[in-house]
């Protein structure tokens, strides 16, 4: 692989290293004093928006490691190269949802997981991250196996000019499958979010353990509504060009969305729904038989440090999970962002994934096929 | 191997076949024995674990969003593959006449808007064929229509016509590597002979190009019969092909097991299409040569 | 006289439209290139050609275009290789012929994604570290060898065997009938074939991202690019590779012309 660095990543590197950052940030950045290691390079695998170009060299100063990133297509691909027979060792560091990770990678009983056990002195951050997202710290029998570092939600993108931002159903899961907006709606083509919204909006209110009965209902529901929708993305660009070109005016969407769009203009907001947010988050781990586990813990330990977490919000907007970096935003700015998920007074319900996974999909299908 | 007949071209046919029958052998018949092998074990929360099992078989045949399914998907494929013939055949016919020079210049004019890569090709169609698209601003500037087409976008239309569009190199290159043999002298005899231009089309072109038709029609039809990227893209809320089904069981899903009984389902299916159609039409006479 | 008049006059308009339908995605690409828009699409938000400049900057794009090229030609060279001799071999009738014509097909029924992760499950039970010369070239020759053949195959089952009955009559070598008769004649249709299957490896990716190393090809490298955020260069790109195999296309028609043929 190529050892050229891009010239910006030079760039912003001598700014780094030229800044005030270096020995207090380094105390800041909660590192135990065993950091005199020599360089070594981890092979990571996990979404490039995580760790930016940008914030590279933080890391490089922070743990004396290069982390090489291997191509990130998706989810399901970082799972599929996990699991498969030898997954184990091929990566030090990897990177997917938590909800994604929590079966496969914890695997039904103890000893069958496909995580390494991580020593939590080496990420003294891991004890910084958020109340709302410690449920999604995979754990067993005392053992530590994944720390989510950065986090996000669905809701609904819709248009200020066309739909108003105080209306009753704009603040409800509803907006998509309401018959108001016929024709400038769009789903996301996913079982998981269609249906755990749809029974949201639908009022059950723990919709993970939807009982198969409801589960059919649901699908009933949603056969029903689509007659609403323009179409259904599967992919953030698609999404975001539904919006751009006026073709929908609401859809299901990320607030990664709400921040690319308004950033070109378009008056764009998420919605706060009142039957529940859905949150989410990333998790970091390392595979169960990494070559290198201790430098891919530092590292992870970094990306849950403070200034790391503030780098990471204003580069991609995707914020860290460390209470410490949410903090050192002010509630406005905060706010743009869309990140204040707790200042509306709404549920906040984990997105995860139902065990009869295989039921939505298939439910799901037929409200395709339909 | 037995059963070699000698003579005629080149001898030997099973040492030319060997290289390739070698690799196919490894590479595609051997993940495929896996595949089928996989079509048994048992996928859940917890990933996937080896196992003997007949329930992912029995899904599909008990629910008959599967089979229904599986109806539409062959009818798009046919109807695509039909499409592709007739809309491409002409165009390889006008380039085989050509000159030499205008015809490679017009294989390569031809070859272009396929190094379109496919993932920016997903960022076209909206632009394109959306209510405030090209095509929907043109008719309306024109006065054509009033308000937008809806259904030029997210329809089973839009999808065939997807489809078609991303296929037809497969359908065209085939055909014109066929027609190109077909020597001037061949057609100008016919014409002396009193034959009639639309005679000399069917009655010497035709046969002569089926080959290459043929197998034009065997690369559309499997391909858009396993499509799934293109129904998505542009089918819109009722936008469900077999292979979503299938791609929806990796993704979402991790439901690798039943994914590859879908597949399996699949293959299974599309070869005995072909064995059908090949009976019906000799196929592998036809493809044989045997002239 | 006159219908025959019309027929050519018909065609040639068919044609002309073939194309421009063919050729309007393109220029839609070519024009969002130029889009002064961080979301790529509509609507204009004024002429740019600062994405072409962002582009320059970028080594893994570049890197990209290497490991494609190299990743392409080699396996459409092994792929129209493997599909000529098989096709050869496929003028004759022998035993399990009808069989390996199905198991020629059969991958192009799998959907990619389908094909991809079982690719992966199949190399990682084999042991084999995924690379861009050993996994992604198989995955690569596998995807292409159907329609190699598929191409090619018509084509070559044309071919008058009287010339190679001759050529064997008068004591040629099964090597010197091939080089010296068979070569000649199927060529061109070889190379058209080598052609095909290089665009089909450029484009394909749903089965490469399962058997990826840590190097990326083009279509990979946009899809990093696009999985979840803005990458208004992205066009620019595109329409850049477009150029350069335009270039390269260009050369190669100027070199085939000059050299002849007999077809």
């Amino acid at each position: 692989m190529s050892r050229i660095r891009d010239r910006q990543t030079n760039q912003k590197r001598r700014r780094l290293l030229g800044g005030a950052a270096a020995a207090g940030g380094l105390a800041a950045l909660g590192l135990p004093e065993s950091v005199r290691a020599q360089s070594v390079t981890i092979q990571a695998l996990l979404n490039s928006l995580l760790m930016p170009e940008s914030l590279r060299p933080l890391v490089v100063e922070a743990t004396n490691t290069r982390v090489e990133l291997a191509p990130y297509t998706s989810v399901t691909d970082v799972v599929a190269k996990l699991t498969a027979p030898g997954g184990t060792s091929r990566f030090d560091l990897m990177g997917t949802l938590t909800n994604v990770l929590r079966g496969p990678g914890l695997g039904e009983r103890e000893g069958q997981e496909k995580l390494y056990p991580l020593n939590l002195s080496l990420i003294p951050n891991a004890a910084g991250i958020l109340p709302a997202f410690k449920r999604d710290i995979l754990a067993r029998a005392g053992k530590t196996y994944s720390l989510p570092m950065a986090w996000g939600y669905e809701s609904v993108i819709y248009n200020t000019e066309r739909v108003p931002a105080e209306d009753s159903l704009t603040q409800s899961w509803r907006l998509i499958f309401d018959d108001k907006y016929k024709g400038r709606l769009a789903w996301r083509d996913d079982a998981h979010g269609m249906i755990m919204t749809a029974a949201l909006a639908l009022g059950h209110k723990d919709p993970a353990k939807l009982a198969g009965s409801d589960v059919r209902e649901v699908g009933k529901f949603l056969i029903d509504r689509k007659k609403n929708i323009r179409t259904m993305w599967t992919k953030f660009g698609e999404a975001v060009g539904l919006m751009a070109s006026g073709e929908v005016w609401a859809m299901y969407g990320w607030v990664s969305m709400r921040a690319a769009l308004r950033k070109q203009g378009h008056k764009v907001l998420n919605n706060w729904p009142r039957e529940s947010l859905l949150t989410w988050s990333f998790a970091a781990l390392v595979p169960k038989d990494a070559p290198r586990p201790e430098p891919a813990q530092r590292v992870i330990n970094v990306m849950l440090s403070a200034d790391y977490g503030r780098r990471l919000v204003e580069a991609t907007n995707y914020p860290s999970t460390s209470a410490a970096a949410a903090a050192s935003f002010s509630k406005q700015q905060w706010a743009e962002r869309g990140l204040d998920i707790d200042a509306h007074g709404i549920p906040l319900y984990g997105f995860d994934l139902p065990p009869a996974m295989d039921q939505w999909v298939e439910t799901w299908n037929t409200v395709r096929a339909a | 191997m037995t059963g070699i007949r000698a003579g005629g071209p080149i001898g030997r046919p099973l040492l030319l076949a060997a290289p390739a029958s070698l690799w196919i052998a490894l590479f595609t018949l051997a993940p495929f024995v896996l595949l089928v092998a996989v079509s048994f074990w048992v996928s859940g929360y917890y990933g996937t674990r080896p196992d003997f099992s007949l329930s992912n078989y029995a899904r599909i045949f008990q629910n008959e969003l599967y089979g229904l399914q599986l109806l539409k998907t062959l009818r798009i494929a046919l109807v695509s593959t039909l499409l592709a013939l007739v809309l491409a055949y002409p165009v390889a016919w006008f380039i085989s006449r050509q000159a030499l020079r205008m015809k490679t210049l017009l294989i390569l004019v031809l070859f272009i808007p396929f190094w379109v890569n496919y993932v920016v090709r997903a960022f076209v169609w909206l632009p394109i064929l959306g209510r405030s698209g090209a095509i929907n601003s043109a008719l309306l500037r024109l006065g054509v229509i009033d308000t937008p087409v809806d259904g030029l976008l997210y329809s089973e239309g839009a999808v065939i016509v997807g489809l078609v569009y991303v296929y037809t190199l497969f359908m065209t290159l085939p055909i014109l590597l066929t027609l190109e043999r077909i020597d001037e002298n061949v057609l100008d005899a016919a014409r002396d002979l009193g034959a009639a231009p639309l005679q000399v089309f069917f009655r010497v072109v035709l046969p002569l190009s089926w080959p290459g038709a043929l197998a034009g029609c065997v690369m559309v039809f499997l391909l858009t019969l396993s499509a799934y990227v293109t129904p998505q893209l542009l089918g819109g809320p009722s936008g469900l092909m077999f292979g979503n089904l299938i791609a929806s069981q990796f993704l979402g899903g991790n439901n690798w097991a039943f994914g590859a009984a879908l597949s399996c389902v699949l293959v299974a299916v599309a070869l005995a299409v072909l064995a059908a159609a090949g009976r019906w039409i000799k196929l592998h006479r036809v493809l044989g040569g045997a002239a | 006289m006159t219908a025959d008049r019309w027929v050519v006059v018909a065609l040639r308009a068919y044609v002309a439209l073939f194309l421009v339908a063919l050729y309007a995605p393109l220029m839609v690409l070519v024009a969002l290139s130029f889009n002064d828009s961080r979301i790529i699409g509509f609507p204009w938000e004024g002429f740019t050609a600062r994405w072409y400049g962002l582009i320059l900057d970028s080594p893994a794009f570049a890197e990209a275009i290497v490991n494609s090229a190299l990743v392409g030609i080699v396996s459409a060279a092994i792929g129209t290789a493997l599909a000529t001799a098989l096709g050869l071999g496929f003028r004759h009738e022998f035993r399990l012929k009808k069989v390996l014509f199905y198991a020629i097909v059969t991958p192009i029924v799998l959907p990619g994604i389908a094909g991809g992760v079982l690719l992966l499950l199949f190399f990682s039970l084999m042991g084999v570290t995924p690379s861009l010369l050993t996994t992604v070239l198989v995955a690569h020759v596998n995807w292409l060898l159907p329609f190699a053949f598929l191409v090619l195959y018509p084509r070559l089952s044309r071919l008058d065997s009287a010339l190679e009955d001759a050529a064997r009559d008068l004591g040629a070598t099964d090597w010197q009938v091939f080089a010296r008769v068979i070569w000649p004649a199927i060529w061109p249709g070889a190379l058209a074939t080598f052609l095909f299957a290089l665009t089909l490896s450029f484009d394909e990716f749903i089965r490469t991202i399962f058997v990826l190393g840590g190097e990326r090809t083009i279509p990979v490298h946009f899809w990093v690019l696009v999985v979840e955020e803005l990458t208004p260069e992205l066009p620019a790109m595109a329409t850049a590779i477009v150029v350069i195999t335009v270039c390269l296309s260009a050369l190669a028609h100027a070199v085939l012309t000059r050299t002849g043929n007999r077809s």
